[in-house]
């Protein structure tokens, strides 16, 4: 299974990362820890991993990510790499100009999210219900949604480009990125504890 | 022509059976002549061009009287004494289609009984007569009784009874049948059976076919037992028609024998110090309870222990074990969003309590329905498991209502409600006084993640708010509104649970305000079992309300006929969504699994084209509804015009239209 070989390739990888590797900069932190094999040669995604350049992550969520990823992910603990040398491969990471993303079409977007059947599980708005998370408004960037519409990692059925092209992603991100905010909690008396 | 040696006496016995007039009306007033005379002029065309029905004549009246039968002034009937045991065993309700199968007894329930312990509750479908019951027991802790043909009313009512028993729910099942093929009707004989129970035997705890009012009193009185002794579940009793339409001597002793229900069975006592012993030394105890709470007592006892313990707990919702604004309750405490909700809990626990918990398995592992399927545990590797059920005391091989093996460290099998006060004291006898500073401690932090997830739900709940159709959130929210005062009851969500709103948004802390939901997840168990549940909360004077899905109500929307006939006071509100989502939803995933065709998933699913106006449906019923309605801001005056109906012992409906979840 590729999941398997993934997470065998990461462990030999981190497996022969020395010491000396914290002192190294941080492109060498990047291939010594082996992101590429997943995220790409320059961290731009790949079939196994999400682009991670041009500021996807906050610092903060960068480093807890990469000490208790979801997924595949293999675990990178403090022992094998330190928050200094994570810090410095996030800074390396934010220069890195990502792909152009092709622009999306909200109102498209609307239709496809009905007939796709992204609705059944994330509402009619995006909100988010019983079956599966909000992902609207504020939809996570366009590089990790695609790649997760691509590559789920739990139940929510994979969307391959045979069956929805990048464009039709961007279509339904647009969509998810136009819904409007929701009313201050203080506003709304019904909700109130 | 040859006659065996016993024909001759079948023919008598048939020409008997027609001179007592079994045959109704019609036919024993107007005599064969006058038949004949009809027919003839029918045939002919001599009684003119409108053919009419044959009259009573002069001819007929000075015929020589039939043999009259009626009953004896020194005879009752068998279904008498059947209503006196039926009587004793204080059945409230009795629910049922009419059907000459089980006619003796409906006319004793009626006259001689004078249609009380038991009333008649006058049904359209039998699925709603055993729903009905399901629902009432769930809020009354009694069964109810339900009566059926024994072939075609029991086909009926099986995927109801399905759900009962997968929900360890009693419910009384009589079932009317003509055994002596000779002494059949036309009709009868599709109403009649070898073995009427034989259909539902596999997902029923006990059945029997009494041949005498003796042996029928004895199986009657047991039948109750066998069902209301845990694990509950529904049983079945054979009525003979004979045996109910026959004539028996006043005085003819027959005996009802004494009801004692048996005391349910707890733990064994060094199994349930053990596993005290467990909990005290966790450092993250977590109790999972799904029908620990099979009466309130059983809530007020998981509370004593949770609070001692200071431990979270999780209400998988079968049954409302546990209050939802606990600070101890950490049901909704997702890590990302919606469930599995164990993610955020579950791993952290080194030693977990399931009490009562149907599907244990699945509360520590995960499933991930993909084209191939995977699993994996939630829970710690090294996490220890115990079990208090009586799911080990009862389990069956071609119906498995039972979920994939958990492998435990302890498993007690018992009454979870039964044995938690044994627990509670080994637990008391345990705790050092340190380790309840400790667990002061824990229960602080408790409380506070939980009164994280609170806000979350709240914040959650406020996207969409403004949005057409009316988010399931917003739903919620404005129906709580109405409600909150009122001393409330949740009758049913089924299916949708309106998205989980319910529970994350209201402050339930009482055991009827929720009742979980089918068992076996048979689609039109709410708007029965509603019904049925509002019928048990009419007596307290409760507000029932049902958040009703349409593709369950369509099912068998009569019920809400019967709501109307014998006021049932229940307010329904439609989480009309026009489709089954669910299976949608299936269809989607196979749809993207093989890689084609992902928006046509909707095929076969909808409930669209023409839109149900379910108001108007339900308006033919008798029923007062609103709707429907698709902007939110109209839901809250619809929903307070509603309610004031209710309010005068009706039922009503508003009928909105929803986003899917």
């Amino acid at each position: 299974m590729i999941t398997q070989a993934v997470r065998t390739a990461a462990v030999a990888l981190i497996c022969t990362v020395s010491s000396d590797v914290f002192s190294q900069d941080a492109v060498e932190v990047f291939t010594a820890l082996g992101c590429g094999v997943c995220h790409g040669n320059e961290g731009r995604g790949a079939s196994l991993g999400p682009s991670i350049v041009t500021g996807e992550l906050t610092m903060a969520d960068f480093i807890d990510y990469v000490r208790n990823p979801t997924g595949t992910m293999p675990v990178y603990s403090a022992e094998t790499v330190s928050d200094q040398s994570l810090t410095e491969l996030h800074a390396y990471l934010q220069s890195v100009d990502g792909v152009v993303q092709p622009p999306g079409d909200a109102e498209r977007g609307a239709g496809l999210f009905r007939q796709t059947g992204c609705y059944q599980c994330h509402a009619n708005e995006g909100q988010g219900g019983a079956q599966g998370p909000r992902i609207g408004p504020d939809p996570p960037t366009l590089a990790r949604f695609t790649w997760y519409a691509r590559n789920p990692n739990g139940s929510m059925p994979p969307y391959t480009d045979v069956v929805m092209s990048d464009q039709e992603l961007a279509d339904i991100h647009a969509f998810l990125q136009s819904r409007p905010q929701p009313p201050a909690l203080e506003d709304i008396p019904l909700l109130a504890p | 022509m040859t006659n065996s040696r016993n024909s001759n006496k079948a023919s008598i016995e048939r020409r008997e059976f027609l001179k007592t007039g079994a045959l109704a009306g019609a036919a024993a007033l107007v005599t064969p002549a006058g038949i004949a005379k009809a027919q003839s002029e029918a045939d002919t065309g001599t009684a003119g061009d409108a053919i009419t029905a044959p009259i009573m004549t002069a001819e007929a009246e000075a015929m020589t009287p039939s043999d009259v039968q009626v009953i004896d002034a020194n005879e009752r009937s068998g279904s008498d004494f059947m209503y006196d045991v039926f009587n004793s065993l204080e059945f409230d309700y009795i629910c049922a289609n009419p059907g000459s199968s089980f006619r003796g007894l409906h006319e004793s329930i009626i006259n001689y009984g004078g249609n009380e312990s038991p009333e008649l509750i006058t049904c359209c479908h039998e699925e709603s007569s055993v729903a009905m019951a399901h629902g009432y027991f769930k809020v009354d802790g009694k069964p109810l009784a339900v009566m059926a043909h024994g072939t075609v009313g029991l086909q009926h009512a099986a995927m109801a009874i399905y759900n009962a028993w997968c929900d360890r729910v009693p419910v009384y099942v009589i079932l009317g049948n003509h055994s002596d093929a000779a002494l059949r009707r036309s009709a009868e004989w599709y109403h009649g059976v070898q073995d009427a129970a034989d259909m539902v035997r596999d997902y029923t705890k006990w059945d029997d076919t009494p041949w005498s009012l003796g042996h029928f009193a004895e199986s009657a009185v047991r039948a109750y037992k066998v069902a209301m002794t845990p694990p509950m579940a529904p049983v079945v009793l054979v009525l003979d028609g004979h045996l109910q339409e026959g004539p028996i001597a006043r005085d003819e002793p027959l005996h009802i024998p004494k009801l004692t229900i048996p005391v349910a069975p707890q733990g064994d006592s060094g199994a349930v110090e053990e596993a005290a012993r467990m909990l005290v030394n966790a450092e993250y105890p977590l109790l999972v309870a799904d029908r620990i709470a099979r009466t309130p007592r059983g809530m007020e006892l998981l509370i004593e222990l949770a609070e001692t313990l200071q431990a979270a707990v999780i209400d998988r919702g079968s049954r409302l074990n546990f209050p939802t604004r606990h600070p101890l309750n950490q049901t909704h405490r997702y890590s990302n969003g919606p469930p599995p909700m164990n993610r955020a809990v579950i791993p952290q626990a080194d030693v977990i309590l399931a009490l009562e918990v149907m599907d244990f398995w699945s509360t520590v592992n995960v499933l991930r329905d993909q084209l191939h399927r995977s699993t994996s545990r939630v829970a710690k590797p090294d996490a220890k498991l115990i079990s208090i059920t009586t799911g080990d005391l009862y389990i069956r091989s071609n119906y498995q209502d039972f979920r994939r093996m958990q492998e435990v460290d302890l498993a007690i099998a018992a009454d979870g409600e039964a044995t938690l006060p044994s627990l509670i004291d080994a637990v008391n006898r345990l705790i050092t006084p340190t380790q309840r500073r400790v667990f002061e401690r824990r229960g602080e932090r408790l409380t506070e993640a939980s009164r994280i997830a609170d806000e979350a739900s709240r914040k959650a709940a406020s996207y969409a708010w403004d949005a057409s159709p009316v988010s399931t959130a917003r739903l919620c929210a404005e129906l709580y509104a109405q409600i909150k005062n009122e001393d409330w009851s949740l009758v049913s969500s089924y299916y949708s649970d309106g998205g989980g709103w319910p529970r994350r948004l209201w402050d339930f802390d009482k055991s009827y305000q929720w009742l979980g939901h089918a068992g076996g997840g048979g689609i039109g168990y709410g708007a029965p079992a509603s019904v049925g549940a509002a019928l048990a909360n009419r007596k307290h004077g409760r507000f029932s309300v049902a958040i009703q899905t349409d593709g369950d109500l369509m099912y068998a929307p009569g019920v809400l006929w019967t709501a109307a006939h014998h006021r049932i006071p229940l307010l329904s509100v439609m989480n009309n969504n026009r489709a089954y989502h669910m299976e949608v939803m299936h269809v989607q995933r196979m749809c993207n699994a093989r890689n084609r065709g992902i928006d046509r998933s909707e095929i076969g699913s909808k409930l669209s084209d023409p839109n149900i106006d379910y108001a108007k449906m339900v308006e033919g019923l008798g029923v007062y509804t609103e709707g429907p309605i698709d902007n939110p801001n109209d839901l809250g005056p619809a929903l307070r015009r509603a309610i004031e109906v209710v309010k005068r012992g009706e039922p009503a409906l508003v009928d909105v239209v929803t986003q899917v979840r």
